[in-house]
């Protein structure tokens, strides 16, 4: 029998709430393996910190996605976003489910070319496009979404210069509603920018217009706000036919769909207030089928959702370093992750479960990560049992941006694996080394030596 | 007149002249009408006048402006031929003769004319009852006219044959004429030969030699009508002299072809209906033998076009034609008909004329087939029941207690087929979970008329979210409404199903569904017409661009043919798309001048049929290419049957075509691998590999292949075989 685990005493305020049968218990129950892999193993074999990916979940998660817009819509295209998770293995996952790649800049883009993705299924997002990129993307046919003016100028130029026909879309944004309204990116539609940027595209007559793009935020809670924007595009793409008898063969509606995370200030769970993928596309598909397309015109539906695909997907294991008492009373419990490694810790509130048993006692503390800087807090106030150092605790939801937004700060990046489809772990990038880190530093001549 | 015309005139002529002797045997064949043509020259008048007969009908028929195809069929010439025939057997010859026959000629013209006019409002044919009325016509003026006389030719027929050949000539007729034959065979080949007023052995075995290298079906037909009548005479001790000097057995042989194989199609019931009319023709015979005998007329024909008109008129009114097929359309062969009908038969069998497509967006599962186990019985059990389920196989999110966790809930509901809304019923709520509501058991159910006797019938859709009205005209997939859980529906499902009439509680009808695909263990299997069954997978096929646009051949684009063989030759190929005045599209090769027909419909491209040079690439083409589903799913393999005419070179064909009224053996398949594509949204290269399979218990199987690419909205490229040689065409479409 294994022996009862000892657990220090807990001295608690005593709070008035509603009576019930538990009493003071929580809702906490031990996270102590992901699709059948141990987290102690996986701890012991891989080390501490680390971050796990659940192939299972990935590919439900898609093929959620992909159902509730395939079944309301006839024409529907995925774009994995790459800035949200670009590890190549996790990419992979999303193109054997069939997905293209969305990228922001050329090392994006060259990631997804190296994947083996035709560059005809990538498409190119973002403000910064070097001369270098845009040329790769306009001789590999990608699809190029116009950010500003200066960028179609110099496509403009570009084209003279390969002889060839880019195929472009423009980046459109306006009001759907909501704040704060993304117009730092492309052209804005109730100013009449956007059909500034295409008189000019189709007026050129260099390059060709063949979609309609819009990102109208991010993390939105509000679907509506995606019917008026493809309502907006829908419009906009109607007039296009009617002015210049043009067909634009799709439209984008980019990302923003919420993941299952909690935001800071929220009062409920995430997972119970975020919109389903049926709500998102109920409010897209909708609005598009009701626009004034003909049925056979209809266009190719993209969708470049990052966050709201792999977030759930993602989780961080990780180890108690120390408790400590603050000064206001607090219970304090520092673990060996910080923000250098887990960055949306600063708009979540991430779930975090102990790895294993415990009472149904439990404290208010503050989570903080090992780096040396005041700003290293994981959860300003969290309710979890007692834990002592070294126990683990599993952070959950952080499959979106941490593993792209993540540094070396203070310490280097931890190992990354994946679970399989049989729950078999594997490594899918290496913990950084002091001589990775150092080889690509140059150090002169002059500064190598030193007496102290 | 300028040469064009000077020739059109002369093929006119030649072919109407020729095709009037074939048609005695109801044929289009040249060795058949040749040979006819030789054995009327036996008897030199009487192949001479029925020769002017013809000559002067047709000519009368061209200057008096009546339809040329059918003087180039011979359909005005045959019976004149018959009258010429006769007249030069029984009269004569002499110069008032001679213009005797042209008055005769064209009054047997006029017969034809307005009897085939009274025939054609039955849908029935004029045979050669024109030619009958002429020559009763004719016997019965003839005591008049003094300057005509009996001849004596058929009596001493020597006299003739010396003046045409010398001794040897009579020698050689001697001899065959006085063949010890049993008498059956000698009294069969002589009713052959006085089909065309030849009485003797030579004109007989001329004859079944034309017979049988025009078609063998004729050939056993003309032996089995002939051997019932026969036997049936001297079974009941008839008159067998009606038979055996008169040779008027030839009406059986000729109503055996008529029934057994041109009117109708071959086959064992085709064959047992000639053994049974040849008795029913006997009594004919000897019951109008009596009756025109007393007016000193023949019986010639006769029995054999009473019976053919009445057989027919008698099939035309059943109600369903299954076991006796009536010939839809005439190929002037027994076998053509035949390998005709069993190719149609494979091919376009499961053909519907209004085509039903699924009424959603994307893969839904059918929780409860046709005939299911729930309430898909009786009169409901042509009926489908739809959901979403997830690769856990469950139909909802968790915690699965309300509508919304439910895959299919709230789902675009779309029209399968276009038609007009007929009914709505709307204003039941949905249910909860596990409830049932069994007053209202259809819930919130949408009808739409399609055609007459067509309706289709979607149930338990979501309360309050139709975006139609009743007597709205909707397009194919244009969306309804919602999918809800109103009626009995414990949850969310759409319930789907085809009915005959308007009312809500209709009984189902079995109609297949069109353009559907199925989902195999990640594998796609098309249906272009089919019943999906309980526990399927299924989403409409949708169409690939490329597919489509590259087999978009309308009139006017023009296909040139880069065409290089791998022994060195090479070719500029031409062909251009044109429509005939029958709305009938076909593809024209201007280098063999060889024409292939196809269809184009909303899902795929298929060939009908082929004339002219089979060693040409357009004929390779019509075969490689003989159906194209617009469709692409990777290594779909879509079948198909390959016209045996047209594939089976006639020697292959000869040993089948004995048996084919009862049993087929040969087969041509042909199957189309959809081998690669570059991108599914954007397609821009497909490449179909085609693969032909001549299956024969006669000979060794023949086995072809062949590669189609398709660019740039195009068709690129095209390899195959022909005869043997391996050859790569370019195709530039303009």
């Amino acid at each position: 029998m294994e022996k009862i685990r000892y657990e220090r005493p807990v001295i608690k305020k005593l709070n008035t709430g509603v009576m019930n049968k538990y009493g003071t218990r929580t809702e906490y129950t031990p996270f102590t393996n992901i699709d059948g892999a141990k987290v102690k193993d996986l701890i012991a074999e891989f080390g501490s910190p680390l971050f796990v990916m659940s192939e299972q979940t990935i590919r439900k998660t898609y093929k959620d996605a992909v159902r509730a817009f395939t079944t309301r819509y006839p024409k529907v295209q995925f774009a994995w976003s790459y800035k949200t998770h670009y590890n190549n293995a996790i990419c992979n996952v999303f193109h054997q489910e069939g997905s293209w790649s969305e990228v922001v800049s050329g090392f994006e883009y060259n990631k997804a070319l190296l994947n083996g993705v035709p560059g005809n299924k990538i498409i190119f997002n973002g403000p910064d496009k070097t001369d270098e990129d845009l040329i790769l993307a306009i001789n590999n046919e990608s699809m190029i979404h116009i950010d500003h003016l200066d960028e179609l100028y110099r496509i403009i130029e570009l084209t003279e210069e390969l002889k060839k026909r880019p195929k472009v879309a423009i980046r459109v944004n306006m009001d759907t509603g909501v704040y704060p309204m993304w117009d730092r990116f492309g052209f804005n539609y109730e100013s009449g920018q956007a059909w500034d940027a295409i008189n000019k595209i189709i007026l050129t007559d260099k390059m060709d217009l063949i979609g309609l793009h819009s990102h109208i935020g991010t993390f939105m809670l509000t679907p509506s706000a995606y019917a008026v924007a493809a309502t907006k595009l829908s419009d906009l793409a109607f007039h296009i036919k009617a002015k210049f008898g043009k067909n634009i063969s799709y439209i984008d509606m980019g990302g923003g769909f919420a993941s299952r995370n909690t935001l800071k200030g929220s009062y409920l769970m995430g997972a119970d207030t975020v919109p389903t993928f049926d709500d998102y596309a109920e409010a897209i598909c909708s609005a598009l089928l009701n626009s004034d397309y003909s049925k056979d015109e209809l266009p190719l539906l993209i969708l470049e959702s990052g966050r709201s695909l792999v977030d759930d997907a993602g989780y961080l294991l990780g180890t108690v370093l120390a408790n400590k008492r603050l000064s206001d009373g607090r219970k304090a419990t520092i673990m060996d992750f910080g923000v250098n490694l887990l960055f949306t810790s600063f708009w979540y509130e991430h779930k975090i479960s102990p790895a294993q048993e415990f009472s149904h006692y439990t404290e208010d503390s503050v989570i903080y990560g090992p780096l040396c800087m005041n700003i290293d807090v994981i959860r300003e106030n969290v309710t979890l049992p007692p834990m002592k150092k070294g126990d683990n605790v599993v952070v959950h939801t952080v499959g979106a941006y941490n593993m792209t937004q993540w540094m070396q700060f203070i310490s280097m990046r931890p190992n990354v694996v994946i679970i399989d489809m049989e729950g078999k772990p594997h490594l899918i990038r290496k913990k950084e080394t002091l001589e990775y880190m150092n080889s690509l530093e140059v150090t002169p001549g002059y500064l190598n030596e030193f007496k102290l | 007149m300028n040469k064009a015309k000077l020739s059109y005139y002369f093929n006119l002529h030649t072919q109407g002249l020729v095709n009037s002797y074939s048609q005695l045997f109801l044929a289009d064949s040249y060795w058949l009408a040749s040979l006819v043509i030789l054995a009327s020259f036996i008897n030199i008048y009487v192949g001479l006048f029925g020769l002017l007969s013809v000559v002067l009908t047709n000519f009368f028929a061209n200057i008096l402006n009546y339809n040329h195809h059918f003087i180039q069929k011979g359909y005005y010439g045959f019976n004149s031929l018959l009258v010429g025939l006769f007249i030069g057997y029984t009269y004569a010859p002499s110069w008032q003769l001679l213009i005797f026959s042209a008055f005769t000629s064209f009054l047997c013209f006029v017969l034809t004319i307005v009897i085939a006019g009274l025939q054609a409002n039955k849908k029935l044919p004029f045979l050669s009852l024109p030619f009958l009325f002429t020559v009763w016509l004719i016997i019965l003026a003839t005591p008049h006219f003094t300057s005509l006389i009996d001849s004596d030719s058929s009596i001493f027929i020597y006299n003739d044959l010396m003046k045409l050949g010398g001794s040897d000539m009579v020698n050689a007729y001697h001899f065959y004429d006085n063949i010890e034959l049993p008498q059956i065979i000698d009294v069969y080949l002589k009713s052959l030969g006085a089909i065309i007023f030849q009485y003797n052995i030579v004109a007989g075995v001329l004859i079944v030699i034309g017979l049988l290298i025009f078609s063998r079906i004729a050939f056993m037909l003309s032996v089995v009508g002939f051997l019932s009548g026969y036997y049936f005479f001297i079974l009941l001790q008839g008159n067998i002299g009606l038979i055996n000097y008169t040779y008027i057995g030839f009406n059986f042989i000729l109503a055996a072809i008529a029934i057994g194989g041109y009117f109708l199609l071959s086959n064992s019931y085709s064959f047992l209906l000639v053994v049974v009319a040849a008795p029913i023709i006997s009594m004919i015979i000897a019951a109008s033998a009596t009756i025109l005998g007393s007016f000193g007329l023949p019986v010639l024909s006769l029995p054999f076009n009473l019976m053919v008109i009445m057989v027919l008129y008698f099939l035309y009114n059943r109600v369903k034609a299954d076991k006796l097929k009536l010939t839809q359309v005439q190929l002037f062969s027994p076998e053509k008909n035949l390998y005709r009908h069993l190719n149609e038969k494979a091919r376009y069998n499961d053909e519907v004329y209004l085509k039903i497509g699924l009424p959603f967006y994307g893969e839904w599962y059918i929780s409860q087939g046709q005939n299911g186990n729930i309430t898909h019985k009786n009169e409901y059990q042509y009926a489908w029941d739809f959901v979403i389920k997830d690769d856990e196989l469950k139909t909802f999110r968790l915690p699965g207690t309300n509508l919304e966790d439910y895959y299919c809930y709230s789902l675009p509901v779309l029209a399968p087929a276009e038609g007009y809304v007929v009914d709505i019923i709307d204003g039941i709520d949905d249910n909860l979970i596990g409830d049932v509501n069994l007053q209202q058991n259809w819930g919130n159910t949408i009808i739409i008329k399609h055609a007459e006797f067509l309706y289709s019938k979607i149930s338990h859709i979501k309360k309050e979210s139709f975006k139609v009205a009743i007597n709205d005209y909707v397009y194919k997939g244009q969306v309804l409404a919602s999918n809800g859980s109103s009626g009995r529906s414990p949850e969310p499902h759409v319930h789907f199903q085809l009915q005959s009439t308007a009312v809500l509680a209709a009984t189902t009808i079995k109609y297949p569904l069109s353009n559907y695909i199925v989902k195999e263990s990640n594998k796609y299997v098309y249906f272009s017409n089919g019943i999906p069954k309980e526990n399927d997978i299924v989403a409409n096929a949708t169409i690939n661009s490329l597919l489509k646009s590259a087999f978009y051949l309308i009139p006017g684009k023009k296909l040139n043919w880069d065409l290089k063989f791998e022994n060195g030759k090479s070719d500029l190929v031409k062909w251009e798309v044109f429509t005939d005045i029958n709305n009938y599209s076909y593809l024209y090769c201007y280098n063999t001048k060889s024409t292939a027909w196809f269809c184009i419909d909303s899902h795929q491209f298929y060939f009908t049929s082929f004339e002219g040079n089979k060693n040409s690439l357009l004929y390779s083409f019509y075969i490689n290419a003989h159906k194209i589903l617009f469709s692409y799913y990777q290594d779909m393999v879509i079948s198909d049957s390959l016209p045996i005419y047209d594939v089976f070179k006639p020697m292959n064909r000869l040993a089948n075509d004995f048996i084919l009224p009862f049993k087929n053996l040969l087969k041509a398949e042909y199957r189309l691998t959809y081998f690669s594509i570059d991108d599914h949204m954007y397609t821009r290269n497909i490449v179909l590999q085609s693969n032909i399979n001549l299956k024969s218990t006669f000979m060794v199987n023949k086995h072809l292949t062949g590669t189609i690419t398709l660019e740039d909205a195009k068709i690129q490229q095209f390899e195959s075989t022909m005869n043997g040689v391996k050859f790569k065409a370019i195709c530039e479409v303009l």
